[in-house]
């Protein structure tokens, strides 16, 4: 069993993160060593951990109880550095083969953390990391004497700071933390599903749950880049809810991979700045555009898959007649990848998922390339992981994903667009910036 | 220890007695009246003015105040209260009736007009026996009628706090129960009458004087008054003595003359009355300082004209309201009350809404030094050279008690005890007469704005009125209530009118500029400020001419300082132990 | 100078119960220019400190506690302005802990596994969050309130933990306390 031992970064000091109890009450608090003193932050670190709002539960949920108690070893001010250290803490917490101890004497490794994370578990950057390290001499002292070893992990964007750091020997090593999932990877984690400490129900990836998860899901893409009117958000794709057999369906590939179609029905190109009217429904699909979905190996999970535990099976979706991509095998699948071939020239790609459900993450998103601050060229994959619970709530909320693709950078265009709900709309008005919007809907087959 | 030292540390323990027992007054009594004077708003002012709700207030708790009745104040109460739970009109009536008393974070008449106007609006009260206009309200029962002005009610507010919190909040029970029963019946129709009304009073009034009994003992000033009023007696003879003496009368036919009980019946309390019974008292510790002997005569002069002994004195004019036809009245004033005539200082109307919008005086230079003169009014007037000995000495003698407090060294104390640093009269009175020259600057300030005002409605209104109609005087005495014109040459008009335009533009303090007169509320400021400034300046000239009455010249003035001045270094010395 | 006529042994009484009262008015006023503090507390600011969110005044709390009085109308003021109501326990409530039911609103505790010392206690506010409450109020069958402040409503739950011992746990175990929130 590997020990752990987590410190968060502070300027008054590193603070232990001696304790994470599941508990009953609907909110999760973060008290001091044991007292019934709250800190301040416990709200936020409520919303860090609640599924909607928080990654910890979507990461590492479900759990039998409705929240965690943190008992941390002294206070923690205002700000968000935080949250590093806690995910660091939770994903110890549920990984297999590793346990949060409070004595650090004990510990095989201590790790000293801070950073913030987003929804997509990228980490960025937080302030006073000189003032933090200055802080902290006195632990990393003690850990140079000790057995144990040391991963000081900040930002990638800011790891020259840790620069500051004396050279403590081969027991100090420094981790640049770019995203959740690289930072758990280099932590060596075992997140497989495992009893922890409060027993976790149903992390074995059933297949009957994401089989009916999919079933009742239907993806529809839409394109509108090369063949549709400027201002017009179309779907691309879309497959039916149909239950298929669980296993020994492939999906129809072409020869390249490319989706097999039955004479989709052209249409003209649009003359340079002029709008075409497209007539609704599924339209021609390019072959510039492809889905891919990835599988769990018979005996995996998803959860092995999304942290990269195991290697998944890769399904490239066949079209279906009338531009549309069925799926043959929906079963086992943790999570889709589209890809898009922006050509030599390159552009500007930025991706977006308006997630309402709660479900989605984003993996394998570079942030360069896919905030449309970079140039991409050729062929560009971006793959997001399907939702592992069905949701069959009277008020569910659809996904969507939004791509968008234009000669300059679309940042703005980006920002822009997550404050708007209709993208119908949208397109048009990104039109009249030559900014070209692709969209998937992730919504239940009527 | 030194004599300082043990005289020192006496006036500490006695000053620390003082703060624990009230000076011997119920612990009780002053308990509760400072716990309805510590009531505060939100931004830590006082809920309820100290001048003049808390000092009235204390005439009502101590049975001075309400005029000829002194349950008048409670029998107002009774109808205010009747009003609000007719206005709040619910079941829990006895709930809202506290949110009405104190849910109010600034007890000032707007807030209560407010309040009352908006529930007559809401309740639709319009026609029925309680209604609620702009001034007041006006109460009609089967056998009376009442009315109640805003301005009125934060003293009954005060009141009611003090009678529901008296003697740890014992009454309150009753008293709650008692206010319910002043409700309308459910059928809406008005059941509670005058005499129910009367009756409600009476209890309260019952009530309060039992608190009286048990929290005010008598007693505890009888020997202070006998002291007091002995020394008048004893001091009288003497000067009869010394009168018949002169005469030559016969020692034994004065004994039959002082036997009888036509007895010499004139009795004096001038400047030295005040001075020699300090002399001759201050080894008492109740009678050390000399503003304490200063203030206990006046108190016993009042106490004189009470019951009606010797009323000699000219009644002061009363700044706020006298009685409630002649007061004046902006809306958000909150009214003063003086029963009999009672002196009340001037200088309160200032600080009060609208008129402590305009600065009329500078608190250091042009207020503080009139402060005293105007708290104690015709008092001073009477009482000149004693009065002046309180301005300058009694400074001094505050100056030696806080010294002892600190504990400051010998030689700072016996420096102080020279009185060297005292003011002077000649000082004093010099002070006064600037002072007095720039209140005149004010009122033909007042005159100004207020003359203007008029000229410009007259304009707007298209009126001609002939200036003979509405003589430069009748501007202040309507301010006062008063409506008298006197004949005024026309030349002299004119030269007034030009001096008080002067006047207003010499001023560049805050409230007088040409734009701030159109507005209505900072005209009004101008109209009450007016009435306000006549009686300083009329109590200022009293003063100023006493004095010249009592003294005729300069020197002689200076004079009786430095007399003075070494009777005070002695006694101080005398008193707090410590050799010249 | 003032001349007065000499009084008669009636009228000498009257001017010393005159004089008497307007000692006692001067006695009154001079407490107010000496800034002296009350011992004891007016109503208006009993009245201010229920209804405003300014926190736990101890001192106020003890002044209260000290006097009968007071203690009723504490109460009487408090239930008067709760926006939430919630009377005595269910006696037979499932679980360790009693459940109160309120208007809108609903107690309940659950003890800590991290540590059992130490309960949770969580309110659910189910109505208006517009009325979210800031204060707690616990009142014994004896009039005595005690006053807790709360967090923040967090999607329609508060949430606070106490010590097992805690005076706050040991009032709400006792069914019969009444609790007010506002």
């Amino acid at each position: 069993m590997k020990k752990f031992a987590v410190f968060i970064a502070t300027t008054g000091g590193p603070i232990q993160i001696e304790r994470l109890t599941p508990e009953r009450a609907p909110q999760s608090m973060i008290c001091i060593s044991r007292s019934s003193k709250i800190l301040p932050i416990s709200g936020e670190y409520d919303d860090f951990v609640r599924r909607g709002s928080g990654i910890i539960e979507r990461e590492f949920g479900p759990f039998e109880y409705e929240s965690f108690r943190a008992d941390i070893s002294g206070l923690v001010g205002t700000g968000q550095s935080w949250q590093l250290p806690f995910f660091i803490a939770h994903a110890i917490d549920a990984a297999a083969g590793s346990e949060l101890v409070e004595d650090v004497d004990a510990a095989d490794y201590i790790v000293w953390a801070t950073g913030r994370v987003d929804y997509d578990l990228n980490i960025l950057d937080v302030d006073h990391i000189a003032d933090k390290i200055k802080g902290s001499h006195s632990l990393f002292e003690k850990i140079a004497s000790s057995q144990s070893k040391a991963v000081i992990t900040a930002p990638t964007s800011q790891i020259s700071l840790l620069d500051e750091i004396p050279d403590f020997g081969e027991n100090f090593s420094v981790l640049p933390a770019e995203s959740g999932f690289q930072v758990c990877k280099d932590l060596d984690l075992n997140l497989e599903p495992k009893t922890a400490s409060g027993s976790i129900k149903n992390r074995s990836g059933k297949n009957s749950r994401f089989t009916a998860a999919v079933v009742a899901a239907v993806i529809v893409i839409a394109w509108g880049f090369f063949y549709f009117a400027p201002g017009k958000t179309d779907i691309l794709v879309s497959w039916h809810d149909r239950i298929f057999p669980v296993m020994g369906l492939e999906p129809k590939e072409g020869k390249s991979g490319n989706p097999k179609t039955t004479d989709p029905p052209k249409e003209p190109e649009a003359p340079e700045g002029e709008q075409q009217v497209s007539p609704t429904g599924p339209l021609p699909i390019s072959p510039e555009i492809q889905l891919t979905a990835f599988k769990h190996p018979s005996g995996g999970s998803c959860l092995e898959v999304n942290f990269d535990a195991v290697s998944p099976v890769k399904h490239i979706l066949p079209w279906n007649s009338g531009g549309k991509l069925s799926v043959d095998v929906l079963d086992g699948i943790c999570r889709f990848s589209f890809s898009i071939d922006v050509g030599k020239k390159g552009k500007y790609v930025a991706a977006w998922i308006d997630d309402k459900s709660g479900r989605f993450v984003a993996k394998t998103l570079s942030p360069g390339t896919f905030k449309g601050l970079k140039v991409a060229s050729g062929r560009q994959s971006w793959s997001f992981e399907l939702r592992r619970k069905k949701d069959v709530s009277s008020n569910r909320h659809e996904d969507r994903l939004a791509v968008l693709i234009g000669d300059q950078p679309v940042l703005r265009e980006l920002e822009w667009l997550r404050k708007h709900e209709d993208w119908s709309r949208a397109a048009v008005e990104l039109a009249k910036k030559n900014v070209r919007l692709l969209t998937i809907e992730h919504r239940e087959n009527p | 220890m030194s004599c300082l030292t043990k005289i020192a540390g006496e006036v500490l323990l006695n000053e620390a007695l003082k703060m624990i027992t009230g000076a011997g007054a119920s612990g009780t009594l002053t308990a509760d009246f400072l716990s309805v004077a510590e009531s505060c708003a939100p931004d830590g002012s006082p809920k309820y003015a100290e001048r003049p709700v808390m000092e009235w207030l204390a005439k009502v708790i101590v049975g001075l105040g309400g005029g000829a009745n002194k349950d008048t104040p409670l029998f107002e109460l009774c109808h205010l209260v009747h009003a609000v739970n007719c206005f709040i009109d619910k079941a829990d009536t006895a709930d809202e009736r506290l949110t009405f008393f104190l849910g109010v974070e600034k007890a000032s008449p707007s807030v209560y007009r407010d309040w009352f106007l908006s529930e007559n609006a809401l309740s639709g009260k319009e026609g029925e026996h309680i209604t609620a206009h702009e001034k007041g309200l006006n109460l009609e029962y089967p056998d009376g009628i009442f009315s109640i002005r805003y301005g009125r009610i934060p003293f009954l507010a005060a009141l009611h706090e003090f009678l529901c919190s008296m003697d740890q909040f014992s009454f309150y029970e009753q008293f709650n129960e008692l206010f319910d029963t002043l409700s309308a019946s459910v059928n809406q129709k008005c059941d509670v009458t005058f005499r129910k009304i009367q009756d409600a009073s009476n209890s309260l009034s019952s009530s309060l004087r039992r608190y009286r009994r048990s929290n005010m003992p008598q007693a505890q000033h009888d020997e202070k008054f006998d002291k007091l009023f002995n020394f008048l007696k004893e001091r009288n003879i003497e000067v009869a003595k010394a009168v018949a003496a002169k005469q030559g009368k016969k020692e034994n036919k004065m004994a039959a003359e002082r036997q009888s009980p036509q007895r010499l019946d004139v009795n004096t309390v001038d400047d030295g009355t005040i001075l020699d019974f300090w002399l001759t008292h201050s080894f008492l510790e109740e009678f050390r300082v000399y503003r304490a002997v200063f203030d206990n005569f006046v108190t016993l002069i009042k106490s004189l004209e009470t019951a009606e002994v010797g009323r000699n004195i000219d009644h002061a004019s009363v700044i706020g309201t006298d009685r409630e036809k002649h007061e004046v009245d902006p809306d958000d004033e909150v009214a003063s009350f003086a029963d009999y005539g009672e002196w009340q200082s001037p200088l309160e109307v200032f600080d009060e809404e609208p008129v402590v919008r305009v600065k009329f005086f500078k608190q250091k230079s042009e207020r503080q030094p009139i402060e005293l003169l105007m708290k104690y009014g015709p008092y001073a007037r009477r009482l000149p050279l004693a009065f002046l000995r309180l301005e300058t000495f009694g400074q001094i003698q505050a100056g030696i008690s806080n010294d002892l407090r600190v504990k400051r060294s010998q030689g700072d104390l016996r420096d102080r005890m020279t009185c060297r640093d005292a003011a002077t009269y000649l000082e004093i009175q010099a002070q006064l007469k600037k002072i007095r020259e720039h209140v005149r600057q004010l009122q033909l300030a007042a005159l100004y704005a207020l003359r203007k005002n008029k000229h410009q409605r007259i304009q707007q209104e298209g009126n001609v009125v002939s200036l003979f109609d509405d003589p430069i005087q009748s501007e202040f005495d309507a301010a006062r209530g008063r409506n008298f014109s006197n004949e005024i040459d026309e030349e002299e008009l004119e030269e007034t009118i030009a001096e008080a335009k002067r006047a207003f533009g010499s001023f560049t303090r805050a409230g007088f500029s040409e734009e701030q007169l159109e507005d209505e509320g900072h005209l009004e400021a101008f109209r009450i400020g007016a009435g306000a400034l006549i009686e300083v300046g009329a109590q200022l000239q009293n003063f100023l001419s006493s004095i010249s009455r009592v003294v005729r010249h300069d020197s002689l003035l200076e004079g009786s300082f430095k007399k003075d001045q070494e009777i005070f270094s002695n006694q101080f010395h005398r008193i707090y132990g410590v050799s010249p | 100078m003032i001349d007065f006529k000499m009084p008669d042994d009636r009228e000498l009484e009257r001017i010393q119960e005159e004089f008497s009262k307007n000692s006692w008015v001067d006695i009154l006023t001079s407490s107010l220019e000496e800034n002296r503090r009350s011992e004891t507390i007016s109503l208006s600011t009993l009245y201010a400190y229920l209804t405003s969110y300014s926190g736990v005044d101890e001192a106020l709390e003890l002044k209260v506690r000290s006097s009968p009085h007071l203690r009723k109308l504490y109460r009487k003021i408090v239930d008067q302005t709760a926006a939430y109501r919630l009377p005595e326990a269910m006696a037979a409530s499932s679980g360790d802990y009693p459940v109160r039911y309120g208007s809108g609103c609903v107690i309940r505790m659950e003890a800590s596994r991290a540590e059992p010392d130490q309960i949770y206690v969580i309110i659910e506010i189910k109505g208006d969050v517009d009325l979210a409450p800031t204060s707690m109020f616990v009142c014994e069958e004896d009039q005595t309130c005690m006053r807790f402040e709360v967090p923040e409503i967090k999607d329609g739950i508060i949430q606070l933990i106490f010590d097992r011992q805690s005076k706050l746990v040991e009032l709400m175990m006792n069914p019969k306390t009444e609790v007010f929130l506002k």
